[in-house]
């Protein structure tokens, strides 16, 4: 493990002072299941009393939410991709259809999306893959013209609640605390909108509502687990897709997902986040994908942006060190 | 063809979740779905506008261009497909032009429920006309296809009967 993190080790709740913790709570999201009815999207707004974050048609698929921010703290991702899922057969072969429309879409999303989400925007959405599967399974039948069966992914985003969280790390007032249960958590009350955090998070989670200028994330509904409830939007995703429970138990559980899936022949089935020797030390919130993270709009290899901070003051403080001698130097050379 | 259906985040023609913030959010805007093949072939651009027009009327709706749309080929003739969901009307946080205005009368001849799955349909660039421009613009594909007020109203479940019997 690295010891260059400010904050938390294995076990982030003793580390930040609870002597008896509860066990360190998360959520398990595997996004094989995720049907996109976005059920999590409006319970946790619902629960969590957030305003709604304005209306506009992306064009992104069926996402009109594009990213989480300070008034979505889940997401929930549709990801179409030219690429078949199982063994369905090609009932277009030898139809005069043309190239895939992804990327021309990708072009007018982006420019609508602007500097609101446009510069954040990292998923290669409906990316054309052709002949055989990257992954070594069976070859993908191909139009004569080059179009592939279609894939539709969805995923439900959210706060990772990691186990070294540079918001954290970075926020002056305290605002942000590391609760009993291993999560991270803003107090409204605290925070007094300096964003430092904002920029910190390696996901780009935390945000700032506009008209208020305090920063919005996801409390994996701490109001709820301290009553012994399960988050909002665990208890009404209808397909379990989103797990909730000890992450311990839930990273078992998703070991044997992934085993069960790779026997069943989805060899792409790979889990993110659920690794405690990441650059995160491992996330709260983990996933299970059917593709690379960044189809998903996941950094593939996220590392907390604090990581280098004890090193970045250590060498501030030689470097003031040497001044302060220059400077005493200069002066002892003054006065002769 | 044109063929309707629903959206998980919107309940029948969206008079109740239309009024719903979390809901509207999730699906802002009436849209229409083409393959790429369609719209490169009417000219159609992904988030743009589009008119369409069927017996009945016409209505305006952006345009989503997505692979999950897909020509099919029915007795060597390519046809094209439009999916409509059928949730705006005129009221509410998110107003649209309502799909259900472009559906026939046709009873499915078993169970005479409303067949609204399957009709044909006219797709062009752009907004559609407004006030009585927009009466004429199907006016003039009536009389191009040689549909009267008597088009399509037999009923076909006694014509079979008549037939067979
Ligand atoms: S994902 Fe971002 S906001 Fe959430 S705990 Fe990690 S650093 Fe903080
Ligand atoms: S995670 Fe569950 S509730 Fe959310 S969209 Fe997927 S299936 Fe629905």
């Amino acid at each position: 493990m690295t010891d260059n993190l400010l904050e938390g080790r294995e076990d982030p709740a003793r580390d930040s002072g609870y002597p008896q913790p509860p066990p360190r709570m998360g959520f398990f999201t595997d996004t094989s299941v995720c049907i996109g009815c976005k059920a999590c999207e409006v319970a946790c707004k619902e629960w969590n009393l957030i305003p709604d974050d304005g209306l506009s048609l992306l064009g992104m698929s069926y996402d009109n939410t594009g990213m989480l921010g300070a008034d979505t703290w889940r997401h929930v991702a549709f990801i179409e991709q030219d690429r078949p899922l199982g063994r369905q057969n090609n009932a277009v072969a030898l139809m005069p259809v043309g190239p895939s429309s992804a990327a021309r879409n990708a072009q007018v999303v982006a420019a609508g999306l602007g500097d609101q989400h446009g510069a954040r925007l990292g998923s290669e959405t409906g990316a054309t893959r052709l002949g055989p599967s990257p992954d070594g399974g069976p070859a993908q039948p191909v139009t004569a013209d080059g179009r592939t069966e279609l894939r539709w992914l969805m995923a439900s985003d959210v706060c990772k609640h990691c186990t070294h969280a540079a918001c954290l790390d970075v926020c002056p007032t305290g605002s942000l605390f590391r609760t009993e249960f291993g999560t991270v958590v803003v107090q409204e009350d605290i925070c007094n909108g300096c964003g430092y955090c904002v920029p910190a998070c390696p996901y780009g989670v935390i945000d700032q509502r506009k008209d208020d200028g305090r920063v919005w994330k996801c409390t994996l509904c701490y109001d709820r687990l301290s009553v012994g409830q399960e988050p909002a939007c665990s208890k009404a995703c209808p397909t379990d897709s989103i797990q909730f429970g000890p992450v311990d138990e839930l990273r078992e559980r998703a070991a044997h997902r992934v085993e069960q899936l790779h026997d069943a022949g989805v060899v792409e089935a790979r889990l993110y986040g659920a690794d405690p020797d990441d650059g995160v030390g491992g996330t709260g919130a983990f996933f299970l994908l059917l593709d690379e993270p960044e189809v998903y709009g996941f950094p593939p290899d996220p590392v907390v942006t604090t990581r280098d901070l004890p090193a970045m003051w250590r060498h501030a403080v030689i470097a003031a060190v040497g001044v302060a001698a220059t400077a005493l130097a200069a002066f002892a050379g003054a006065r002769r | 063809m044109l063929t309707t259906y629903r959206l998980t985040e919107h309940h029948t023609a969206g008079g109740m979740s239309r009024w719903l913030p979390y809901l509207s959010e999730l699906q802002p805007e009436m849209f229409c779905e083409v393959s790429p093949e369609l719209a490169d072939t009417a000219g159609l651009d992904h988030l743009g506008w589009a008119t369409i027009v069927t017996a009945r009327a016409a209505i305006e709706a952006r345009v989503l261009v997505t692979d999950r749309m897909v020509p099919v080929r029915v007795h060597d003739r390519i046809v094209h497909q439009v999916g409509l969901p059928y949730h705006w009307g005129r009221n509410g946080i998110t107003t649209g032009d309502s799909a259900n205005d472009l559906t026939h009368m046709a009873l499915d001849p078993d169970v005479h429920i409303q067949e609204v799955k399957a009709l044909t349909c006219d797709i062009r660039p752009g907004r559609r006309p407004r006030g009585p421009d927009r009466r004429r613009l199907v006016e003039e594909y009536q009389r191009r296809a040689g549909i009267s007020a008597t088009t399509g109203t037999t009923h076909r479940t006694t014509e079979r009967l008549g037939k067979s019997g």
